[in-house]
């Protein structure tokens, strides 16, 4: 199927099975209508579901890029660009000891300070 | 082939007994796992979110496990379906070539051909040999919650049926446990939902443990660090929501050690104080 035959014919197949919409979150006629892009539970049983298969992961992740970020999302990117992991690590290896779990070796945070060079959440 | 277990940040900092478990019933099933050292976040659905860049990150995990020439398992749904997706996309060569530029500049390259499998592809491999080691057939009612991102989207993730898995089904089944039919078994968690919204996460994870108790589930089955995070660490705020939803969280691969007959210290089970029927 051509790029050209993906349009989205505002079916609602996708808005049907999308779990946001049913708990109340305002929705057009399709996923890619709603105003807030980031409200998603990120289940892509709506990409799964479009009858024109249109990558609706792909574009949603596309039009987050051009909004603005809500503050959860700033934390988890701050979090990964200075620690290398989303969630707060400090205490960690205390919690392993009580499991009886072996000490894991982090990523340097220069290493992904390189690799994410182009993120920023400022 | 060796297997690197990738912990991801959500077991590494929340779930150590998911770890704990995984890595006794994966012994016991004769997978030979290596701790992950180095890894970092898969990039979530964080850095996607925000920039192209996602996939520098996801491919230094990919690349470190190709170094130590180890194939990769997973224990959550996105991270999952972030390497799984890196993988397909680097299948182009000119962005290989870009993503090794900048993978070059932290001492690494990758060819794109590391295998990933989450913890139920495994499993799945696995289920003669689980036959054989099910010691003490279980006698309780659990409720599953199939993890999206294992199984969705499919042209990711190339495993079972992505509107109606069957893999947690068909391994669960091996261990004696009667497995509830519940309304809301194939919809999402809803976990995800509590990063912009606390009142839709707890709403969704309310609705979804309700759903399974009236089935008669005694237990949730769960087979992702995200899903555990809203039904687990937000059990409070969901039984405040809706009292009748109250159901332990058990990973799967606590199911599975339980009926191998394997303690609930093995499993983890005695620290995170999960309490079965």
């Amino acid at each position: 199927m051509g790029e050209q035959s993906k349009v989205c014919t505002r079916c609602s197949a996708c808005t049907r099975v999308c779990i946001a919409t049913r708990l109340g979150v305002p929705t057009g006629a399709s996923v890619l209508e709603r105003e807030d892009k980031f409200t998603c539970a990120g289940c892509w049983k709506c990409a799964e579901i479009c009858p024109q298969g249109i990558d609706i992961y792909k574009l949603m992740m596309e039009a987050r890029r051009k909004g603005e970020l809500p503050e959860s999302f700033r934390m988890g990117i701050r979090n990964i660009l200075e620690t290398g992991y989303a969630m707060p690590m400090r205490g960690v290896n205390a919690i392993r000891e009580m499991y009886r779990l072996p000490p894991i070796e982090r990523v340097k945070p220069e290493v992904v300070k390189k690799l994410l060079r182009g993120v920023s959440v400022a | 082939m060796e297997r690197l277990l990738y912990l991801g940040c959500m077991i590494y900092n929340r779930f150590p007994d998911y770890e704990l478990s995984a890595k006794a019933v994966l012994s016991k099933l004769g997978v030979k796992l290596r701790d992950f050292h180095e890894f970092s976040c898969c990039s979530s659905t964080f850095i996607p979110s925000a920039s192209d860049e996602w996939i520098y990150l996801a491919a230094y995990n990919l690349a470190l496990a190709e170094r130590q020439n180890a194939a990769i398992i997973t224990l959550c749904g996105t991270c999952t379906s972030t390497f799984k997706r890196a993988n397909l996309m680097l299948q182009d060569e000119k962005l290989l070539e870009k993503v090794n530029s900048r993978l070059g500049e932290v001492g690494l390259s990758y060819s794109g051909k590391v295998s990933v499998n989450h913890l139920l592809e495994v499993l799945k491999e696995k289920e003669n040999k689980i036959k054989v080691l099910v010691r003490q057939p279980l006698k309780l009612r659990v409720a599953l919650q199939h993890p999206c991102n294992v199984f969705r989207p499919s042209y990711v993730a190339r495993f079972d049926d992505p509107a109606k898995p069957r893999a947690m089904r068909e391994i669960v089944t091996l261990t004696g446990a009667e497995i509830v039919d519940y309304a809301e078994e194939y919809e999402c968690c809803g976990s995800t939902l509590l990063l912009t919204s606390q009142a839709l996460g707890i709403g969704a994870g309310a609705s979804k443990l309700a759903s399974a108790q009236r089935a008669g589930a005694e237990a949730m089955v769960v087979a992702c660090g995200n899903c555990a995070y809203l039904f687990d660490r937000h059990k409070e705020e969901i039984k405040k929501r809706n009292p009748s939803a109250e159901l332990p969280t058990l990973f799967i691969t606590q199911l599975l050690g339980l009926a191998f007959g394997l303690s609930r210290e093995e499993l983890g089970l005695d620290i995170r104080g999960v309490e079965l029927g």
